[in-house]
């Protein structure tokens, strides 16, 4: 009897668009609520930087992303923020508040009524289809499809996974459910279908934040050296806190990845002209602190480079040995150093681990706008045996003194030479 | 009365002239009214006389400024001298005879392609050829892991020749230059020998102290010392000149010199050791443990008390960017302002 309406379910099934509950709806009611953020320099008065924006009340304030308005945070003096809406509406914006460690911030328009978009209470569910919206290189507001594929594990810091593409200029938009709730934000992209969401719990956080006093460049700066001494007591105190495994590596026994959040990568050479041979290991952390163009910290490096003499003779080893250390960089440039080496204060100590003998360069900068945080590298060579030796490079960047020196104080303890 | 015969050695001349006087007084001077006329500025136009009494020779200052020197020792009075004794007076030096002086008969001279003749140079500029190719082996062996012994040959070896070349031309010139003066001459040229060695030894030292591996510098000096020197000596004949390094008083001031000299370049080197950021890995195979003035220091020793002066050090170069940094934004605001008054 009542088999009736299940064709006319199935047709209602058939044309989404017309039906509530669809993104194509909500992408359609949000329309207005939906913005492109852009970063105007003031001097030429031409946009630097464009992303995308949403309302989340109905007293005007919007989310974006960090690095859409960093230069401002930078020089806020040059730049101004500008919200365009889909009618062409501009409003200048003001920052209220920015979370440099998950990559948001939010600001305060004059735009202000309704609709805004809600924000998801938790998290979707594995492989949920979601979206992502935004305005990918100034092309005008789309919307793209994919699915949640969970939390990013091997990240220190918290990034949805989300199979879809997002592409420059969406940086900032939203991505909703298909209840149409906010569960993300927009936050950079992994190449093919791969791309990252920052979840909407740390932008939750920021709108119960205190917003910033003033906006001078003092004050911003200071909130992001203070985010980044919250982050690095946390980031080194997981590590403390853990048991380092280790591995042989040539005539070492060495610290293998210290937290599920370093990945490892590899390399070897025999040099046929030169006849002797190496064997590259390094740890890398996948995620670090975007701060500015070429500017980032929060993350930890270390490798290790095995090197067999083959048939150099002793002096030419040890001349060898001593090219190869001399950077502090993990890289391959040697001789020089680089700008920011300029600055490193150093120092070079003969010290014994256990019963060998190495020699530690110890590099230490002072960051100039975060006077707590320093960049550490140390370089350790083996120098007892003139047949192989093994040059250990640390490098953390941007963290504070006691946790630092703890650090490599624990690294240290975990190096031995086998043989 | 027999002739006084002189036998005169002008500054910068290669040759001496021999003159004979028949008159038993001879006044030698720059005045065109002496007997022996000298073309030297430093002469006073009657200097002193030369005199034969009773067949005994004479000299006599005759008040001259400079003075008249007989074995380093100025003449206050009339004295009696042998023949063949020669005084010096201003720049020249005169050796003074009577005609019937007998010289010893020659020594036969030993003939033979080393000994006397093409040889010597010949040997010389071999020893020349082969140095370059021995700096190159010692290079090639000492540290230069990374370039085979042609390009090294052809890069550093024909600078090292002609290093070398200059060298034994500076030394040679030195020779010619100081002719008339033995010892100083020779305590320029100690001073050379005792620089080059003292700046070897800071390098052995820096070796030691700061653990770089700068032996190949060592061996390397040493060879290019004791080439130049032995193609010096081989060449001395032509030169004329004695390169003996025995001591005497002057050398002693030579050697005084040189030390203080090099003290100042090696604590600058020790220094340039110290604080190089690139501190050369110490060659400590090759160096044995007691000779390491740097013994390896226990690694939390190290933490509890070497780290510290590097974070100050690394926070003293930051205040000095921030001070700059501060010093930039306060030029720019004082610029913007004054635009902003102007625009008004």
């Amino acid at each position: 009897m009542k088999r009736w309406y299940l064709p006319l379910l199935f047709l209602l099934w058939c044309i989404p668009g017309l039906a509530s509950g669809t993104p194509q709806h909500y992408f359609k009611i949000y329309q207005p609520a939906l913005y492109q953020v852009q970063l105007v320099d003031i001097e030429s008065n031409e946009k630097s930087v464009i992303g995308s924006g949403f309302r989340v009340s109905s007293d005007g304030r919007i989310i974006t992303n960090y690095h859409v308005v960093g230069d401002y945070i930078f020089d806020p003096q040059n730049y101004r923020i500008i919200a365009l809406t889909q009618d062409g509406l501009r409003d200048t914006l003001q920052l209220i508040n920015f979370d440099i460690l998950h990559d948001c911030a939010v600001l305060q328009s004059n735009l202000k009524g309704t609709p805004v978009l809600p924000l998801a209470l938790q998290n979707p569910a594995h492989g949920e289809r979601m979206y992502a919206i935004g305005n990918p290189y100034d092309l005008g507001m789309t919307i793209v499809e994919g699915n949640y594929n969970g939390l990013v594990e091997k990240s220190f810091y918290d990034k949805m996974h989300f199979s879809g593409s997002l592409n420059p200029g969406m940086s900032g938009g939203p991505a909703i459910n298909q209840q149409g709730e906010v569960v993300g934000i927009n936050v950079s992209t992994g190449g093919d279908q791969i791309s990252f969401i920052v979840p909407i719990r740390y932008i939750d956080a920021l709108l119960h934040e205190a917003p910033l006093d003033s906006l001078t460049e003092e004050v911003l700066q200071k909130r992001i050296g203070d985010q980044l001494y919250a982050n690095q007591e946390r980031l080194v105190k997981n590590l403390l806190d853990a048991s380092w495994p280790t591995a042989d590596f040539g005539p070492c026994s060495l610290p293998e990845a210290i937290s599920e959040v370093f990945s490892a990568s590899g390399h070897s050479k025999t040099d046929d002209e030169r006849s002797y041979s190496y064997h590259f290991k390094s740890y890398a952390m996948n995620d670090n602190v975007y701060i500015a163009d070429g500017f980032q910290l929060g993350d930890i490096e270390y490798g290790y480079q095995w090197y067999e003499a083959g048939d150099l003779n002793p002096s030419q080893f040890a001349q060898l040995l001593t090219n190869r250390s001399a950077s502090l960089s993990l890289g391959n440039n040697w001789f020089y150093l680089s700008d920011d080496e300029v600055d490193t204060a150093t120092k070079t100590r003969y010290i014994r681990l256990g019963d060998t003998p190495w020699k530690a360069l110890l590099g230490i900068t002072n960051l100039v706008d975060y006077p707590d945080l320093y960049k550490i590298s140390l370089n350790l060579t083996a120098v007892g045996n003139s047949k192989e030796s093994m040059i250990v490079k640390v490098r953390i960047n941007g963290v504070s003194k006691e946790n630092g020196t703890a650090l490599l104080k624990k690294f240290m303890e975990h190096i031995v030479w086998n043989r | 009365m027999e002739p006084i015969v002189l036998r005169i050695h002008e500054y910068g001349h290669s040759r001496c002239q021999i003159q004979k006087f028949a008159s038993p007084s001879v006044i030698v001077g720059r005045g065109l009214d002496a007997d022996c006329l000298l073309d030297d500025q430093y002469i006073s136009p009657a200097h002193c006389r030369i005199t034969m009494e009773d067949d005994t020779l004479w000299i006599e200052d005759l008040h001259s400024t400079n003075g008249t020197f007989v074995r380093k020792t100025a003449i206050k009075t009339k004295q009696p001298i042998d023949s063949g004794t020669t005084v010096r007076l201003g720049r020249t030096r005169i050796t003074i005879f009577r005609a019937s002086h007998r010289v010893p008969p020659a020594d036969v001279l030993e003939t033979g392609f080393f000994r006397f003749g093409p040889g010597r140079i010949v040997l010389a500029w071999f020893m020349m050829a082969l140095f370059p190719v021995l700096s190159t082996i010692i290079k090639v062996n000492q540290g230069n892991y990374y370039s085979g012994f042609w390009n090294l040959f052809l890069g550093s070896g024909i600078t090292d020749f002609l290093s070398l070349t200059l060298l034994v031309v500076i030394w040679s010139l030195i020779s010619k230059i100081f002719t008339h003066r033995p010892h100083f001459h020779s305590l320029l040229l100690n001073v050379a020998l005792f620089a080059l060695f003292i700046t070897l030894l800071s390098d052995v030292v820096g070796i030691w102290m700061y653990g770089n591996i700068y032996s190949e510098r060592v061996v390397y000096y040493f060879i290019q010392l004791i080439t130049a020197g032995a193609i010096v000596i081989l060449l001395q004949n032509s030169l004329k000149v004695s390169t003996s390094l025995s001591l005497s008083s002057i050398r002693l001031v030579g050697l005084a010199v040189a030390i203080v000299f090099c003290g100042v370049s090696m604590h600058t080197d020790i220094s340039t050791y110290r604080e190089s950021k690139y501190k050369p890995l110490a060659n400590s195979t090759i160096l044995p443990p007691a000779l390491r003035l740097t013994p390896a220091q226990d690694a939390q020793e190290f933490f509890r008390h070497g780290w510290d002066d590097v974070f100050a050090q690394s926070e003293a170069l930051a205040q000095k960017n921030r001070e700059e940094k501060q010093k930039k934004r306060d030029e720019a605001h004082a610029s913007n302002r004054k635009k902003e008054i102007d625009a008004q």
